[in-house]
């Protein structure tokens, strides 16, 4: 069963809940597909005992076969080509890899080569949880090839769960795509609302079951969150107070239930309600 | 010498246009006689790269020289490749050219921080914490 938790907005603590629920669990596995900006290792602690480089292909043209007839800088839907009167010159950061330029020349000019955009590491962290984390490498606009090579090791065999990045952009649609259910974390003010809004509306898009955990319950907001969970009719599974001891746990990477032992059941019974929330949706 | 103005209208008294990959025309000015004629810039409405499509769209028109207010730095590089000179100014096109035929433009030796219109970033971003 993969588990993606989302938040639209960012800082809501998607990451708080998601540690808290791994090592509740504990016989799971762990993807932090916030390869932008990844932190789950801070809280889960992971050993890590491979790296992987990944790379996507941009062309590599040969100067001495190009004609400089132009049909690949017109084909390249980015913009990654310029025709010059005498070079064609590339733009890395803006080529997709969509392979156009290299299919199209008459030439037979250009080739494919690796460009290294990212590393994805594996490791185990506490008992028995699988840790994946991806890394973008600084400079390069790219999110997606990392995500998609940190959800290549995703095991249908266990529970994963899948850290997403805020926001409700393409690395989140991408993170959150065929998974079983995406568990939505918010908070309770007028910008942990609207952006909530957002989310769900993406979810619907992708047809996926959804359930929301309120964190910082308390802090004002919390009937404006509750009435538009009910008019939407979107299970509130968990709320989580707005304490200073939690923050401050935190603020030292420790994770939730580490701080509130207690609190393993509740993280338990969140995963329970999960599960037949994904059975009803069959 | 053919020179191209990013400019936000069709007219020689027009302003200039600050953005050069967004800019809405470019007037291809014949910097002897003055004559001109406008052309739309398609590239403002791409998601991605407008700067370079913009400048292989004065590539293929044959300009000499480019008068914007600011090029970033894909169009800066590909503006250089074609030996295709950059000077920076504001106000009136037409004052920009007469201020060109006096050499008295300041020309670009380096790439401006690209300046972001509508499509910025190729929505991305959105709800990310730092930016």
């Amino acid at each position: 069963m993969k588990i993606s938790i989302a938040s639209g907005k960012g800082g809501t603590g998607k990451t708080i809940i998601a540690t808290s629920l791994a090592i509740s669990i504990d016989d799971c596995q762990f993807l932090d597909c916030d390869v932008e900006e990844p932190n789950a290792h801070i809280f889960l602690k992971p050993s890590f005992h491979t790296t992987e480089t990944i790379y996507v292909d941009v062309p590599l043209i040969d100067h001495d076969k190009c004609t400089n007839c132009g049909i690949c800088s017109e084909a390249c839907e980015f913009n990654a080509l310029a025709q010059l009167p005498e070079q064609v010159i590339f733009f890395a950061e803006l080529c997709m890899s969509c392979n156009a330029c290299k299919v199209l020349c008459p030439e037979n000019a250009i080739s494919m080569q690796d460009k290294e955009i990212g590393k994805v590491n594996i490791g185990k962290s506490m008992k028995n949880i699988e840790f994946v984390n991806g890394y973008l490498k600084v400079g390069s606009p790219r999110a997606i090839p990392i995500i998609n090579a940190v959800k290549s090791h995703i095991d249908e065999s266990r529970i994963s769960l899948l850290d997403a990045p805020p926001g409700n952009s393409c690395p989140v649609i991408e993170t959150i795509s065929e998974t079983d259910f995406c568990l939505l974390v918010t908070e309770p003010t007028p910008f942990g609302l609207w952006d909530l809004k957002i989310a769900v509306e993406v979810t619907k898009v992708l047809s996926l079951p959804i359930g929301i955990v309120i964190n910082r319950y308390g802090l004002g907001y919390e009937k404006e969150v509750e009435e538009y969970c009910e008019k939407e009719n979107i299970p509130i599974l968990m709320k989580v107070p707005y304490e200073r001891s939690i923050a401050e746990a935190y603020s030292k990477g420790i994770p939730l239930v580490e701080h509130k032992k207690d609190w393993r059941k509740k993280f338990l019974n969140l995963l329970a309600q999960i599960k037949n929330l994904v059975d009803k949706n069959g | 010498m053919k020179i191209a103005v990013s400019s936000t209208g069709d007219s020689i008294q027009s302003q200039i246009d600050p953005r050069f990959g967004r800019c809405r025309n470019f007037l291809v000015i014949e910097a002897t006689d003055l004559s001109f004629t406008s052309v739309e810039n398609k590239a403002q409405f791409e998601g991605h790269g407008a700067g370079i499509s913009a400048a292989q769209l004065l590539i293929n028109l044959g300009v000499k020289a480019v008068i914007s207010g600011n090029v970033g730095p894909n169009a800066f590089q590909a503006l250089s490749a074609a030996n295709i000179k950059m000077y920076s100014d504001s106000g009136i096109v037409l004052v920009a050219i007469k201020k060109f035929n006096e050499g008295k433009l300041m020309q670009l030796t380096q790439p401006q921080k690209a300046v972001y219109g509508r499509g910025a970033g190729g929505g991305g971003g959105q709800g990310r914490r730092r930016s």
